[in-house]
């Protein structure tokens, strides 16, 4: 039997809590007798007057340890390992992440898991549930539970890895929440991360190695306008990698450099890109046992920036501060149209009357659209900003105290973070349902915001946070709208196309799993979302030992039978039990007759 | 205090129709000042003959058999055994530890002692009363006849439970004051730290013919305690921890025997009368019954 939460085995030291509690005397009833002559006598015969009492076999005594070790014991979770039963249902969960394509065995884990997998299915009876869930970024269930071994196997098959990083805990939590007559099934898990979880049976995958990966990469804008791209290259392992560093732009390599990468430690290489604009990858040479994380890629120039539409009138102040900061281009607009901004990465609106917006990234100025969290109460005027945050990416190095504000919406917020305010808030941002917003409840010709330093920073780091959303990590998801259009096609990194139909106005993107670049396509308009580069978790392909609680698998197939449920109900048992006794009132054992005597009459048997 | 007696009387008529009928027994005569319907030792004027003896100077002649002077030529007096009366006394215990039990061993006691005293009464005795904790509380004079039931009621009805109790000093001192020697009928729960050796050992000097009517409640003989407990007495107010178990129980029983056993071996030793009684039995019972089965009365 082993525990899940050992530590609270320190309850059982109320066992001897009790035991003094039971010892001590407790607080004595006064009852007023005719004499206590008999009992002075009695007394000399007791230990009633010992400050503690010997132990006596109590039953109600015995049943509230009982209740406390029951619970103690449930509440360090134990479980015992049963072999598996044969007429039980399986869920088996497959790694689908990005160290799974690693190739330290033939002819890679992922297929090695599959392999695994298959057999265990082979061995099963027949008609018994099996379920299949992959692991990837997010655990999805692929096969419900089915006695349909076919179906699973196909599925099984059909599994491909992600670039993704993802929990394996994940999936088998959700494998655990599957049901068959009411119970879960025994858990088997193939892949090279062990899960934590002891319920579930690990079939470790892999056989580690050496590997190198970049790991990052990013551009910046040098003093003189240009592109610089900064990647940072790891390595795994135990001993120093040498590589060769290729940086190419759109296809065309622009430099190649020999890096030695030390193990523990992060290189950073900086490529001088000038002018260029487009598609930069950073990849390293020879290949080695992971190859997914050996490219790295990322937009530069202006590709690299987002294109952005300001909807309002002409507004100088507006327009000077946009051209402080890199953008892909921007548009102006007088009228909101949101039919129109498909093609626009972010859209700045300027005291535009708004209704609702769809789901993209705004920076909003005195107007306030219908279906954001928030409520406008009335005016507030002459407001000066007393606060503003100090962690938020949009107020970094911004200090707005000390900005007046000669008249404001004054919001009433029921989401999103208040980044700025005075006795209203003044500034506002919000993330969720696809949609980033910075949200100014006045405008700028009714503040002194942009006489301030702070003024372009906050545009700078504003434009920066919304245009973050453009940068999708590995297994995210997209949401974009449709603009009016009901199909689009998606071009994967690997040249696939997969055709994307837009529902309730917006196109839903896939799991955008690999590292590349992705373009949406319709007849009007293009976008593109950049998954840069694998998540580094992933690139250690050193064989990890099973956690102390889990077990690995292998010719012993166990399933843990968790018995705190049914010590929790012996525990509510005993404590009812003992209530009922205790409601009763033990009775003392009867006081036996006086004998009877000629000159006795009555009170005796 | 209450009074102990209730709103109903202290015996009913047919109970006391009952008692009529019946009579105080005493082991020994005594010498009375007052003819009664007891036989005393003394030979003199009753009616039922005795003996002869000789003819003394000072006889009175009406007394000397002339059939028997005409026979032998001597003369002789008739001699008759002189019928007196007794004097019953009853003390009652009207300390606080009396008050307890359903009914109340006071009112127990009283009912108990009216009866008694009833018959007593009846029978041309004298009967007294006195009402005692730590002293004598109330005293009622010996008394005869009939009529005197009603004093008798009254004094026994207006007790009420008070103080402590001490037997010995009561009935050394009573013994003491009181000449009129006879039955000495002590109606208690016999709680008493200092004993009761004490007193029978002064009322036997004095030549009473004591009678101890011991009353326990149920409770008291089979006290059914649970839990933790400070017992506190009703009349010193000492208190004694006890916890209701197995062990309390069985050390009360040995103690509750032992303190019995010594009370019995004490009276028989003393040539005391002792009955102990459970106030659960009805008085006619216990009067009736089980006091005729004893020969206190008949």
């Amino acid at each position: 039997m082993t525990f899940d939460a050992p530590g609270a085995l320190l309850w059982l030291a109320l066992v001897p809590v009790v035991l003094l509690l039971h010892m001590l005397r407790a607080r004595r009833e006064v009852r007023t007798v005719p004499s206590t002559l008999l009992w002075e006598r009695a007394a000399r015969d007791l230990s009633s007057r010992i400050p503690v009492r010997r132990l006596e076999r109590s039953l109600l005594l015995l049943l509230q340890l009982l209740a406390i070790s029951a619970v103690a014991l449930a509440l360090a979770r134990p479980h015992v390992s049963l072999p598996a039963a044969a007429g039980g249902s399986i869920a088996i969960v497959v790694d689908t992440t990005a160290s799974m394509r690693a190739t330290d065995v033939a002819p890679s884990r992922l297929d090695q898991a599959k392999r695994e997998a298959l057999t265990l299915l082979e061995g099963l009876g027949r008609g018994r549930p099996v379920a299949l869930i992959s692991s990837g970024a997010r655990p999805v269930v692929v096969v419900d539970l089915t006695a349909d071994h076919g179906a699973v196997a196909a599925a099984i098959g059909r599994l491909r890895p992600q670039d993704s990083w993802g929990e394996i805990d994940a999936g088998v939590t959700l494998a655990l929440a599957l049901r068959h007559s009411g119970r879960p099934p025994a858990v088997h898990v193939f892949g090279d991360a062990p899960p934590t979880s002891p319920a579930a049976v690990w079939h470790s995958i892999g056989r580690g190695g050496e590997n190198a990966a970049v790991s990052s990469v990013q551009q910046r804008r040098d003093a003189r306008g240009g592109t610089r791209l900064l990647a940072r290259l790891e390595a795994f392992g135990a001993s120093p990698q040498q590589r060769v560093a290729v940086v190419s732009v759109n296809g065309a390599e622009v430099e190649r450099r020999g890096v030695e990468l030390i193990p523990g430690t992060s290189s950073v290489i900086v490529s001088a890109l000038g002018d260029a604009s487009g598609i930069a990858t950073v990849s390293l040479e020879p290949g080695d046992l992971l190859a997914s994380d050996d490219l790295a890629v990322a937009a530069v120039g202006r590709a690299g920036f987002p294109r952005v539409l300001v909807v309002g009138g002409p507004n100088a102040v507006l327009d000077a501060a946009l051209g402080a900061v890199p953008t892909g281009g921007v548009s102006r607009a007088d009228e909101p149209r949101p039919q129109e901004w498909s093609g626009f990465d972010l859209v700045v609106l300027d005291r535009a009357p708004l209704a609702e917006l769809p789901p993209g990234a705004y920076l909003i100025m005195g107007s306030v659209p219908a279906n954001f969290p928030l409520r406008v109460r009335g005016i507030a005027r002459e407001q000066e900003f007393r606060t503003s945050s100090a962690t938020h990416p949009v107020t970094r190095l911004v200090d707005l105290r000390g900005v007046r504000v000669a008249e404001a919406l004054d919001l009433e917020v029921r989401g999103g973070q208040v980044l700025g305010e005075a006795a209203v808030p003044l500034l506002w941002a919000y993330e969720g349902r696809g949609t980033r917003a910075v949200l100014l409840p006045f405008g700028l010709a009714q503040s002194d915001l942009a006489l301030h330093p702070a003024f372009p920073i906050l545009i700078a780091n504003s434009m920066e946070w919304l245009a973050g959303g453009l940068r999708v990590s590995p297994g995210g998801s997209v949401v974009t709208l449709a603009g009016g259009l009901r199909e689009a096609s998606l071009k994967r990194p690997d040249g696939a196309v997969v055709a994307v139909a837009a529902r309730a106005g917006l196109f839903e993107l896939p799991d955008l799993d690999r590292v590349g670049v992705y373009v949406l396509t319709t007849p009007r308009w293009q976008r593109a979302w950049v998954v840069s580069a694998v998540d580094s978790r992933e690139s250690s392909l050193a064989v990890r030992p099973p956690h102390a609680r889990a077990e690995e698998g292998g010719p012993r197939r166990r399933a843990p039978l968790p018995i705190s449920p049914w010590l929790l109900l012996a525990g509510a048992a005993i404590v009812c039990g003992e209530w009922w006794m205790w409601a009763r009132t033990v009775p003392v054992a009867p006081v036996a007759p006086p004998r009877r005597r000629g000159s006795a009459i009555g009170g005796g048997r | 205090m209450e009074r102990v007696s209730p709103p109903t009387l202290l015996l009913e008529p047919e109970f006391l129709a009952r008692l009529e009928r019946l009579a105080l027994l005493s082991r020994r005569l005594y010498r009375s000042g007052t003819r009664g319907d007891r036989r005393s030792t003394t030979l003199g004027r009753g009616v039922e003959f005795a003996d002869y003896r000789s003819y003394q100077a000072g006889d009175d002649f009406r007394y000397i058999d002339w059939n028997i002077a005409s026979r032998l030529d001597r003369l002789f007096v008739k001699l008759f055994s002189e019928e007196e009366d007794v004097t019953v006394h009853l003390l009652v215990d009207v300390s606080s530890s009396m008050s307890f039990g359903e009914p109340s061993k006071l009112w127990y006691a009283v009912r108990t002692a009216a009866a008694l005293g009833f018959i007593g009464l009846a029978g041309l005795d004298r009967v007294g009363a006195v009402a005692f904790s730590d002293r004598p509380v109330r005293t009622l004079s010996p008394r005869r006849g009939r009529a005197s039931a009603f004093a008798l009621f009254d004094f026994l009805a207006g007790l009420t439970p008070q103080g402590q109790s001490d037997l010995a000093s009561t009935l050394a001192g009573y013994a003491a004051r009181t000449r009129r020697r006879g039955v000495l009928v002590v109606i208690s729960d016999l709680m008493f730290p200092g004993g009761v050796e004490p007193g029978l050992r002064a009322a036997r000097y004095h030549r009473f013919e004591p009678v101890l009517l011991h009353l326990l409640t149920e409770e008291e003989l089979e006290p059914r305690l649970a839990g933790d407990l400070r017992l506190v007495d009703s009349e010193s107010g000492r208190a004694v921890d006890v916890t209701g178990d197995a062990a309390a129980s069985t050390a009360y029983a040995r103690a509750r025997d032992a303190y019995l056993s010594d009370l019995e071996r004490l009276c028989l030793r003393s040539e005391v009368e002792y009955i102990r009684v459970a106030t659960s039995v009805p008085i006619d019972d216990l009067i009736l019954r089980h006091m005729r089965a004893v020969g206190l009365v008949a």
